[in-house]
């Protein structure tokens, strides 16, 4: 992964600021911050944003919670001599109503193969988190119970979305990554799902991150996502491990900038779907086998 | 567990998901303030995401991420609610982001931003800015996670956050002139 030669961006000052890059990635960017105080000064407001919001929504937490949620969530309807869960029955059932529809469309997470799991281990872990600089220890505890939840969901959603005509930006990058998958390799070989790389497609800067590995009629693939740091673009694509090296199988764009539109318009259900629909028999694989897969460079 | 499949008249485990779901209405309350800026109307979200989780309790499947499949419920109530509030026209405009205020940052400055002052700047983004704000930057989830629950590309979650994180220093007025023309 080459990372001196390019200019760091606010990609990468902001995913260092929240701990989602790892070596040597987070290291090259945190050199760049030493040596230059722009950068350093930029780093530091994507820094303090989360500092803000910590501290401000700090106290929320301790907050006694209100009866009537107690007794929502243990399912003991509601409380008779409440007034206030009264006058907002109307606009509950509302929102609760209009959610029925789209969660139709958008089935709850299950998880064919997904490891078995101490459920409540991770929110307790989530709850003992000081308000400021807990976040890489409860990241360490349940990122990876995580992978397999989003992996459970993305199967779950599915229709392959090809997003059919839609271009943003100079597509160039995208078909030089499938024609020649070269910048692809290493972060495919060494990345878990979920971390994310920078690689230089013929000039231009991309992110990659791997998003959930699967075997596949005895192969081992990984789908991943790429994107310009700019929202001139971005794909998914899933890519194979073939004789010690990534093949990129299959490619779909994706619409990075719309969704960035001042009104809040949502990306398109396709785009969050996943291509391992489109790969009958395909078997997620675990965090723990994803792990070994990587110290056993995908080979079989 | 096979996949997918309830084992009706557990009642343990039935016990089981509603105290874990009470134990996860702090963190719901303070995703809903985040993305609504009134506490009864949050409360009034929280409580009917409660309602639909059970509703749909079958649906969840167990050694997946409770906190991830309430809050993807709460997202679509959250989405709802700000539709609605966007068609009574009570949403402010998102501005141009343009040029930072000239504001020297200061630590000083920092803490005295109050909750109040932070929903108010809140309220002026996009929701889904707000969305995002919330569950990497206040509820500390991993950009993998909230892509997740948002049902977004990783990316998407990327380049809404870092607009939304420079937008809401903007509005703060805690960015230096410096920074933006470093950048820009």
């Amino acid at each position: 992964m080459s990372t001196s030669t390019h200019e760091i961006g606010d990609m990468e000052l902001m995913a260092l600021a929240d701990g989602e890059l790892s070596e040597p990635e987070a290291g090259a960017v945190r050199h760049a911050i030493e040596t230059d105080p722009r950068l350093a000064a930029r780093y530091e407001l994507f820094v303090a944003s989360n500092r803000v919001l910590k501290q401000a929504f700090s106290g929320i937490e301790q907050e006694p919670v209100p009866e009537r949620l107690l007794a929502a969530a243990r399912g003991e309807g509601r409380n008779a001599g409440d007034a206030r869960a009264t006058d907002a029955d109307g606009d509950a059932r509302s929102g609760s109503a209009s959610v029925s529809d789209s969660w139709a469309e958008a089935p709850a997470p299950r998880a064919p193969g997904a490891a078995p799991s101490p459920r409540a281990a991770p929110m307790a872990a989530a709850r003992t988190i000081p308000a400021t600089g807990g976040r890489h220890v409860r990241r360490t505890t349940t990122r990876r119970w995580w992978a397999a939840a989003m992996a459970a969901s993305l199967v779950a959603a599915v229709t392959v979305g090809l997003l059919a005509g839609r271009q943003h930006g100079s597509p160039a990058p995208m078909i030089a990554l499938h024609s020649d998958p070269a910048p692809l390799q290493a972060p495919l070989s060494t990345l878990r799902s979920g971390d994310i790389a920078t690689i230089d497609v013929e000039g231009t800067r991309m992110q990659v991150i791997p998003v959930a590995s699967f075997e596949a009629s005895g192969t081992l693939c990984r789908e991943f996502e790429a994107m310009r740091p700019d929202g001139g673009g971005a794909l998914r694509g899933v890519a194979c491990a073939k004789s010690g090296a990534w093949t990129v199988d299959r490619v779909t764009d994706l619409a990075t900038a719309a969704p960035d539109a001042p009104s809040g318009n949502y990306a398109p259900a396709g785009a969050s779907d996943s291509l391992i629909a489109g790969y009958p028999g395909a078997r997620r694989l675990t965090p723990g086998e994803e792990d070994a897969a990587i110290r056993a460079r995908w080979s079989r | 567990m096979a996949p997918g499949v309830y084992t009706a008249g557990d009642v343990e485990d039935s016990m089981e998901f509603q105290e874990e779901l009470v134990s996860l209405l702090p963190r719901l309350r303070r995703h809903a303030l985040a993305r609504v800026g009134h506490r009864a109307e949050a409360d009034d979200l929280v409580q009917a995401a409660c309602e639909r989780a059970l509703q749909s309790r079958h649906q969840w499947n167990p050694g997946t991420r409770l906190d991830a499949w309430v809050l993807t419920i709460l997202n679509h109530l959250c989405i709802d609610a700000a539709r609605r509030r966007e068609s009574r026209g009570t949403e402010a405009p998102m501005e141009v982001l343009d040029e930072i205020a000239d504001v020297r940052w200061s630590k000083r400055i920092e803490a005295s931003i109050a909750l109040e002052q932070v929903l108010a700047v809140l309220q002026a983004l996009p929701d889904p800015m707000r969305a995002v704000l919330s569950l990497v930057a206040i509820d500390g989830l991993s950009y993998q996670e909230a892509a997740g629950v948002l049902q977004v590309p990783v990316g998407t979650v990327m380049s809404r956050l870092s607009r939304a994180r420079l937008e809401l220093m903007r509005r703060l007025g805690v960015g230096g002139g410096e920074l933006s023309a470093a950048m820009s």
